[in-house]
């Protein structure tokens, strides 16, 4: 196995890192926010059940949840139609939106109520004054703790591994068992490194575009 | 017939009561200080006024209109308020600037947002859009600050960023546009370019209600003067009236009080 | 603002729909799915990534005698038991150990059941635990004796740690890790001094690749045990499998295919442990 032919078996590995990596964000961004409106409702029992879920899911290790999910619905209710590609989703979704609706409603709390309040003596309707005033100002305040918790999903996508998807660690690991290669386990930390480095460049162009003014 | 009648209101925020009946009307072109020491209820009933807060009781009757009426039980649905809501305009003490938008931008935001609404804003779209972007410079223009249209918020001083607020009130053109102590966030050598500011709108006869502690000023501007004191009102009357025979010993107490600090 | 809410959400739902059931394959009752982890020589991939190896063709050649069709499943081999608890896996063909200290098809009374959570097959192979040292201490490796007082390696709830406990007396200790090669790991990072694994295994990787500087320690003989296929409790596959298990021993099936992989002098038929 020469040093081509593992880089491009992880690269395969990479894929599916890549793919927990995208389609946890892609869901968990818009979750978060329905999630952080939950724990800021007016209504009382939506707001503590809303709380008591996201202190559950970010009190439990994922690797836990992983395996909740995966075997649970099985063994208890027969339930063997979710793969584990989706199950992993599914329990990176949660997970991540638990966490980014903490940062959201840290973010939109602070924005004080008067930008609201401005928006609304002026006729904004409420979803205007959220979309057009509130909501920018929101990603610039969140945007250094989301690259903080973003960062970190790309290196929990290995978490991916206990229910057996195969991401480049797991792939990793094979040339061990198979090919009597260690170094391709330690290998797979450059693609880690590369895909956060460019995360980092990204983030700090976007941090540079939100430079002209102050929230 | 008066423009603004307002009629009895009261305000509790759970047992404390912050007004206690407040009853008072304002001419066409008249502009009314409310004058009073803080806590006395000027910047709720101010809120009341813009839909911040719902009374309690009483009733907000706009040109012959009620707009408020707490005994009524009509539903006030977000989307009615936000229409009864654009008889008036409120500019805070804080400015409320939006930062992220320029100038003239927060000038035009809410007209353009509006605009939309409009059924033949998709055939007109560039007109309208342009007759609003005229008003927004013309209104720049009004607060003396057409040279600084492309400024962000953060980039104005204090006293340029209270009067972009103001243009952004006028942009809607209310009925009525309320003032919540608009000098009080500024350092004293910025509150002249401010105070100018509205004593011209009062020159134009825009009718106007300020919250304000600048006494001089609102002996000079204002057609009326009201006195809150613990959630009523105390004195009602013409600036020489209020200011100069007060008929209350509350009002003579404090108007002492205030020119002692002065 | 609600109907944009209650958008997302929709969104956000229907999509995990969508990933729910994109997947959905039709489980047939014809299919024969094994949990496997990679283990040369029993269960690996060859070079085009297809599944081969001794246990691979077996059950293959099982499968096709059932008129079923052998699916394999790679699984963490911590979890087996909940896999088949779950239905993911109909069997663990794996290598997997059934029970110790059988020597041919003489079993005694003395056998060690490996494992109450399944019901075992015939057994199959008879396999060893060995020793996996550096190389350059290898005159420090003769007998059982020397790892009295040893730290030594295994992987969790093997065989191989359970040889452990039984040489490396009071003062030894046993490092767990997860899997079997985790152990060649531990030994070349010098924390342990040796491993405990079984010498299929070590046959296949040691001196190899990575593992050049590792050897086994000829002169120390452990143990022997076998292996055996692990069913759900109850299953009728057990007795089905072990017919056509026997079916292929007997006609030499089984030897020619344990000559293709070298390892024709470890295969057995064990009926010890029916059903």
């Amino acid at each position: 196995m020469g040093f081509w032919n593992v880089t491009l078996r992880l690269l395969e590995g990479f894929q599916n890192t890549c793919l927990i990596f995208a389609l946890t964000l892609v869901l968990a961004l818009p979750l978060g926010l329905a999630v952080a409106f939950g724990s800021m409702s007016r209504l009382a029992p939506l707001r503590y059940l809303t709380k008591t879920f996201v202190w559950i899911i970010r009190g439990v290790p994922l690797m836990l949840q992983i395996f909740i999910i995966y075997f649970v619905p099985r063994i208890v209710f027969q339930i063997s139609f979710i793969p584990r590609f989706s199950s992993v989703i599914v329990a990176f979704t949660i997970n991540y939106a638990c966490y980014f609706s903490e940062i959201y409603r840290g973010g939109i709390e602070n924005i004080s109520r008067s930008q609201f309040e401005a928006g609304q003596v002026l006729g904004m309707t409420k979803s205007q004054i959220f979309f057009r005033v509130i909501l920018l100002q929101v990603v610039k305040r969140i945007l250094a703790p989301m690259s903080n918790e973003i960062i970190t999903l790309v290196k929990d996508t290995a978490l991916a591994r206990v229910i057996v998807v195969a991401e480049i660690i797991k792939v990793a690991y094979e040339f061990a068992a198979t090919d009597a290669l260690i170094w391709p386990l330690f290998y797979t930390g450059v693609f880690y490194l590369a895909f956060v480095g460019i995360l980092t460049l990204l983030f700090g162009y976007f941090e540079k575009k939100l430079d002209y003014f102050r929230a | 017939m008066p423009i603004l009648e307002v009629q009895n209101i009261v305000k509790r925020f759970g047992t404390a009561e912050v007004l206690k009946g407040v009853s008072f009307s304002l001419e066409q072109g008249d502009s009314l200080a409310i004058i009073g020491s803080s806590g006395s209820g000027k910047t709720t009933l101010l809120r009341c006024l813009n839909f911040l807060e719902q009374a309690n009781e009483g009733r907000i009757i706009v040109r012959g209109e009620t707009l408020f009426d707490a005994s009524d039980h009509i539903l006030y649905n977000d989307q009615s308020i936000r229409r009864k809501r654009l008889h008036f305009g409120l500019v805070f003490q804080a400015f409320h600037l939006f930062p992220q938008y320029t100038a003239l931008k927060n000038i035009t935001l809410a007209r353009e947002l509006m605009a939309r609404e409009q059924a033949d804003f998709k055939q007109n779209k560039k007109e309208i859009l342009e007759g609003i972007q005229q008003r927004g410079l013309n209104l720049l223009d009004q607060v003396g600050l057409a040279d600084k249209r492309d400024f962000y918020p953060h980039q104005l001083s204090g006293g340029q960023q209270q009067r972009v607020a103001i243009a952004r009130a006028l942009a809607m053109n209310p009925d009525i546009l309320c003032f919540d102590e608009p000098t009080s966030a500024l350092d004293p050598e910025l509150t002249d370019e401010v105070l100018r500011v509205i004593r011209g709108l009062a020159e134009k006869n825009t009718t106007m209600v300020i919250v304000t502690h600048e006494m001089h000023f609102a002996r000079r501007v204002a057609d009326k003067v009201l006195f809150m004191d613990e959630g009523t009102v105390v004195e009602y009357g013409t600036p020489e009236a209020v200011f100069d025979h007060p008929s209350s010993e509350r009002t003579r107490r404090f108007l002492e009080r205030y020119s002692e600090d002065a | 603002m609600k109907k944009i809410l209650s958008g997302m959400l929709a969104a956000v739902l229907v999509l995990g729909m969508v990933f729910a059931f994109a997947g959905c394959g039709d489980k047939k009752e014809d299919t024969l799915i094994c949990g496997v982890t990679i283990f040369k020589p029993m269960n690996f991939k060859d070079d085009a990534g297809n599944w081969t190896g001794f246990d691979t063709e077996f059950a293959q050649k099982v499968a096709e005698k059932l008129g079923m069709k052998a699916e394999f499943q790679i699984i963490e081999w911590d979890n087996k038991y909940l896999e088949l608890e779950a239905g993911t896996i109909n069997c663990i063909w794996n290598g997997f150990t059934g029970w110790d200290g059988v020597t041919g098809e003489s079993a005694t009374d003395g056998d060690k059941k490996r494992s109450d959570s399944v019901d075992f097959s015939y057994g199959y192979m008879l396999n060893q635990q060995c020793v996996v040292i550096k190389a350059d201490r290898a005159d420090e490796f003769t007998s059982v004796e020397d790892l009295d007082g040893m730290t030594v390696a295994a992987e969790k709830g093997s065989a191989g740690e359970e040889a452990a406990t039984e040489v490396i007396g009071d003062d030894g200790k046993i490092i767990d890790s997860a899997a079997q090669i985790d152990t060649f790991l531990e030994v070349l990072a010098g924390d342990v001094d040796c491993a405990i694994v079984d010498i299929l295994l070590a046959q296949e990787l040691i001196g190899k690749g990575n593992y050049a500087d590792l050897t086994i320690a000829a002169d120390i003989q452990m143990g022997s045990e076998v292996y055996a296929i692990g069913f759900k409790k109850g299953s009728d596959l057990t007795a089905r499998v072990n017919t056509a298990m026997k079916d292929l021993y007997d006609s030499g099936v089984l030897k020619t295919l344990a000559e293709k992989y070298g390892i024709e002098h470890c295969l057995v038929l064990d009926t010890t442990f029916k059903g």
